[in-house]
């Protein structure tokens, strides 16, 4: 659980204090009472209950954050940029995630421990082996979905080009399609509506679908780099033109390509219909 | 004794003329090249002797047969069939039923004259074969239910072989066809003589009825009927859908002219899941005969219609997103799902505008709409920051009025979610201490879960065979205290020194259902499966079956009813096997089963269930009268009904005794394929007496008392001897005459 006490001060979460429960405790039957957003409910800690203290050691990180680790080329380009990342997430949103990133090949056995799988790079790499493309085949049939971030930003050369190639023997009878802005994508959790990254070099992402399912996002736009800083805490990469709104942005689409990945086509449901229409 | 005898041969061919005409040219000059050797007669003679023996070696050739006629001054038998089934107690506007113009035909001089030649032998034809002596005639009634044609003459044909069959029928049968009358044996010529086909019948009909593959309950269902009339052409009639004698829909028509086809549409929405006997009914029409075909029984079986289920989620994870794929893959289920993505502790840097998340509508879900699911599932959710009691008193209601519950593990839930506090404590099948479990209400270690008895044997183990029937391991389970009494256990996470912690486990509450799932992670059994190489069988038989167990599904009770036969006639015996399993889908000597038959009027009696085979039973009833008949069950212990179990059997006469009002020349010209045989139809009896003996004198070869035998000349001894004769007299002339 988020809730313990002091864990996550600096992200602005502290334990409840006792003389702030009862207003909370008053706040929360006045939104339930009018039936109010979510949003405005009180923490998930504990209120008006006592006994069983949730623990620490409770606290269950089930998403990690994986990385591919390939042969050939720069699989980690931004080393810093998934921590930070998965910081953000954790602070804007309410997914228990594995601080550290875990970076993975695609042959290691504990390949289907991770439904969600990053993977970048500037350069061209090794092809795959013809085990690793069947095996990254069953992983995505079976549910995976696999990002992929081209740093370079280079259409047509170098990490795009091969990540292209390798993706049309794994998937074969499909293909990277521009996604639509009514995608979910755009939706699960902010409305975005500017595609970017450290750069901009294409306002939309790319994606492969099957059956309904878009199991393949690809960003040209070196997203990762929005988020990597140095050991003084400070950016490494500028976020041309657009600055920090550009970055702001990209941790947007970030948020929600892993929240697609989570809930998948769950702000397509009908009872959210009226309430993105009103606000879109 | 021979009474003839006639040759017959090959039909006369060029090369048979051509043959002649070499034959005389070789006679003009074989006489030619004799004459200046012999005088004029012996050069004719030798000529012709030697002309007879070439012509009648190539006559051998040719292959004359000789047919041998020959008197039999015993007279054969022939089998006279009456069709004495009901639809030949029709009159169909003439003064006299189909049965008394056979009768009085058998009566007619005329028919006694074809008869004279052949022994008569008569049959009464229904759902049976009897013999009946000529006197017996005039006592027949047309009550047969059925005409089993086909059997009629296998059994006529047998022990004696007939001449012929002679069958009178309307053709209006409903066992047997082309197939079994070709069983019979195919060398006795059958004459069907039909009845009817002078008649005006007038007739409304249900041909068919074609109900929908599928019906849910609460949704309209189209029932396709195909009506067709005769001699009521135009006329408006409702076309009625009832249940017993209660009108659902009436649809007025006007009936098709004859030989078309009129199909109509009736709409009916069956209100709950369950067994409708219906019937599509048109009214019996002014001077309609034929009635039992104004009428089709159509039993409908409404399952749920999708099945409303409302998923709370309390963050983000591969547990929800693995659940979601498997449900919404899923088409006969309506997923609600409500996610926590942010709790006010996120910290937001965009305005609310900015954000796609919505309010979570608690109190219209849980105080309004609650009813309208079928089944609630909490996954890793904590209520308490969103539900007050009140909301989850709601939820108690709900599943004790027959509500299915869920309870999916993780960190937030069972005492991670404070529940043993909570009203919802009581329905779970697991106890909740009050005490905080030492390590934690969740732990987070790989386990390897193993079935109970009841696991193994539980449908929603089924996918899991594959690994013998051991579910994949998981990453974590919530801890718990046992079991409450009466839950079924079916996994459990063995914890050493003979423990073990609950981890799949189904209880009821109320009429409602519950499953308690301590592990957040059974998506595993989804991927985690998929990469060793096993797909995602376990999991999604795991969950549709866990959705199908929850609403009570009738396809998941552990008691079922398999009639042996789902249509009868009658006055046969309706059987059926009931199989009841315990619960935990074990045999259960604690198990008691009632079995009821209600007939089509509603009345009712019990059946006594006969123990054939552990949890499997055999009853035994007579299906009296036509209409539906309901097989009902319930299996209970000390007196509370856990599973209920229905199924219907339909008992009525065959429909094709009278599904055609006229003579059905059309089945008995099948009858005729692949066998000697001819149909005529019963008229003037001048008339038929005369295409009758016409018929059996064509079909008997020459008449009644004659057999015919065929035999090659060039077999008979005579003719061999008449050809050395003639080369003999030869041969000895030409030496007389000192030729060569």
């Amino acid at each position: 659980m988020k809730t313990s006490a002091g864990a996550d001060g600096a992200r602005g979460r502290r334990q409840s204090a006792p003389e702030d429960r009862g207003r909370r405790a008053f706040l929360t039957a006045l939104a339930v009472a009018a039936g109010a957003s979510f949003l405005a409910l009180p923490q998930r800690c504990a209120f008006g209950f006592s006994g069983l203290r949730i623990e620490p050691k409770d606290v269950v990180k089930r998403f990690t954050f994986a990385q591919v680790r390939y042969a050939g080329g720069d699989w980690d380009p931004h080393p810093s940029g998934p921590a930070e990342f998965i910081r953000e997430l954790e602070r804007m949103t309410s997914v228990e995630a594995e601080p550290a990133r875990r970076d993975i090949a695609i042959n290691d056995p504990e390949l289907f421990s991770f439904p969600f799988l990053f993977v970048s790079g500037h350069r061209e790499f090794t092809p795959l082996t013809q085990l690793e493309v069947e095996r990254l085949r069953t992983w995505i049939e079976a549910g995976g979905t696999l990002v992929a971030d081209d740093a370079a930003g280079t259409p047509g050369y170098g990490f795009d080009a091969a990540f292209r190639r390798e993706l049309a023997k794994v998937v074969p009878s499909a293909r990277l399609e521009r996604l639509p802005a009514e995608h979910t994508v755009f939706k699960s959790f902010f409305l975005v509506r500017t595609v970017a990254g450290a750069r901009v070099v294409s306002p939309f992402l790319e994606g492969l679908t099957i059956q309904g399912r878009t199991a393949v996002i690809f960003s040209p736009n070196d997203l990762l780099g929005a988020f990597a800083r140095d050991p003084l805490g400070r950016w490494v990469d500028p976020c041309a033109p657009g600055g920090d709104r550009q970055r702001r942005l990209a941790f947007h689409l970030g948020v929600n390509i892993v929240m697609y990945a989570l809930c998948g086509d769950y702000k397509q449901d009908r009872i959210h219909t009226p309430f993105l229409r009103q606000r879109i | 004794m021979a009474l003839g005898e006639t040759f017959s041969g090959s039909a006369v061919q060029v090369w048979a003329a051509a043959a002649t005409a070499l034959l005389i040219a070789f006679a003009g000059w074989h006489f030619a090249a004799l004459r200046s050797r012999v005088a004029l007669p012996r050069a004719l003679l030798l000529t012709f002797l030697r002309g007879a023996s070439i012509a009648l070696v190539l006559v051998l050739i040719a292959g004359p047969r000789l047919i041998q006629r020959t008197f039999n001054p015993i007279r054969r038998p022939l089998a006279i069939a009456i069709d004495t089934s009901r639809s030949m107690g029709l009159r169909g506007g003439l003064q006299v039923s189909r049965l008394d113009r056979v009768r009085t035909f058998l009566e007619t001089d005329d028919f006694r004259r074809v008869a004279a030649a052949f022994l008569p032998e008569y049959f009464s034809v229904a759902g049976s074969v009897a013999p009946v002596a000529r006197e017996g005639i005039v006592a027949l009634q047309p009550s047969g239910q059925r005409t089993d044609l086909a059997g009629a003459l296998r059994a006529a044909v047998s022990p004696r072989e007939p001449a012929a069959v002679v069958l009178f029928t309307d053709g209006g049968h409903g066992a047997g066809g082309r197939a079994e009358a070709l069983a019979a044996p195919p060398d006795v010529p059958l004459v069907i003589v039909g009845v009817g086909g002078d008649e005006r019948t007038l007739d409304a009909e249900i041909a068919a009825v074609d109900p929908p593959a599928i019906a849910f309950a609460g949704q309209a269902l189209q029932i396709r009927v195909l009506v067709r009339a005769s001699g009521l052409a135009g006329r408006s009639v409702p076309l009625l859908l009832k249940r017993g004698e209660q009108v659902l829909v009436s649809q007025t028509i006007a009936l098709p002219p004859d030989g078309k086809d009129l199909r109509a549409v009736l709409e009916w929405t069956p209100p709950a899941p369950g067994s409708y006997p219906l019937i599509v009914q048109l009214p019996v029409q002014d001077g309609e005969q034929i009635v039992d075909n104004n009428r089709a029984e159509l039993p409908i079986e409404a399952v749920r219609d999708k099945i409303r289920v409302l998923l709370v989620t309390g963050y983000p994870s591969w547990s929800y997103r693995f659940l979601r794929s498997a449900l919404k893959g899923d088409p006969s289920l309506d997923v609600v799902s409500f996610i926590i993505l942010r709790t006010a502790t996120d910290a937001i840097d965009v305005p609310q505008q900015e954000l796609s998340l919505i309010p979570f509508p608690t109190q219209k879900i849980f105080l309004e709409e609650l009813p309208n699911f079928d089944l609630l599932v909490f996954d890793n959710f904590a209520s308490q920051p969103y539900l007050p009691s009140a909301y989850l008193e709601k939820i108690e209601e709900f599943v004790r009025r027959g509500g299915g519950f869920w309870m999916l593990g993780g960190p937030l839930s069972y005492l991670g979610g404070r529940y043993q506090q909570s009203p919802l404590a009581p329905l779970l099948p697991v106890t909740l201490p009050d005490a905080s479990p030492v390590g934690g209400a969740f732990h987070d270690l790989p386990v390897r879960p193993r079935l109970t008895p009841a696991g193994r044997n539980h449908p929603f183990f089924q996918g899991s065979a594959d690994r013998g029937g051991e579910p994949p391991p998981l990453r974590g389970y919530n801890v718990t205290g046992p079991a409450r009494p009466g839950a079924v256990v079916l996994a459990e996470v063995p914890l050493g020194g003979g423990q073990s912690q609950p981890l799949v486990v189904l209880g009821r509450y109320g009429s409602g259902r519950v499953l308690s799932v301590l592990t957040d992670s059974l998506w595993d059994w989804a991927f985690a499966e998929a990469g060793r190489g096993r797909g995602n069988r376990a999991y999604l038989t795991f969950v549709r079956q866990a959705v199908r167990w929850s609403i009570g599904d009738p396809q998941l009770q552990p008691l079922s009813i398999e009639p042996e036969r789902p249509k009868l006639a009658p006055g046969d015996p309706i059987r059926a096997r009931v199989r009841v399993l315990g619960d935990d889908y074990l045999p259960s000597a604690r198990t008691e089963l009632t079995v009821t038959l209600r007939g089509p009027g509603g009345e009712s009696r019990a059946l006594v269930p006969m123990p054939e085979a552990p949890g499997v039973y055999g009853v035994e009833a007579l299906a009296a009268g036509e209409g539906s008949w309901e097989i009902s069950s319930e299996a209970s212990v000390r007196g509370a009904v856990y599973a209920r179990a229905a199924a219907t059997v339909s008992v009525s006469w065959p429909p094709e005794e009278f599904q055609s009002p006229g003579l059905n020349r059309a089945a008995l010209k099948e009858m005729l394929v692949g066998r000697r045989g001819a149909l005529l139809e019963l008229g003037a009896s001048e008339d038929t007496a005369a295409a009758l003996g016409k018929a059996l004198d064509a079909l008997t070869s020459s008449g009644p008392n004659v057999r015919a035998e065929a035999r090659p000349l060039a077999e008979m001894l005579p003719v061999f001897l008449a050809l050395l004769a003639l080369l003999a007299a030869e041969w000895v002339i030409r030496r007389r005459s000192g030729l060569d």
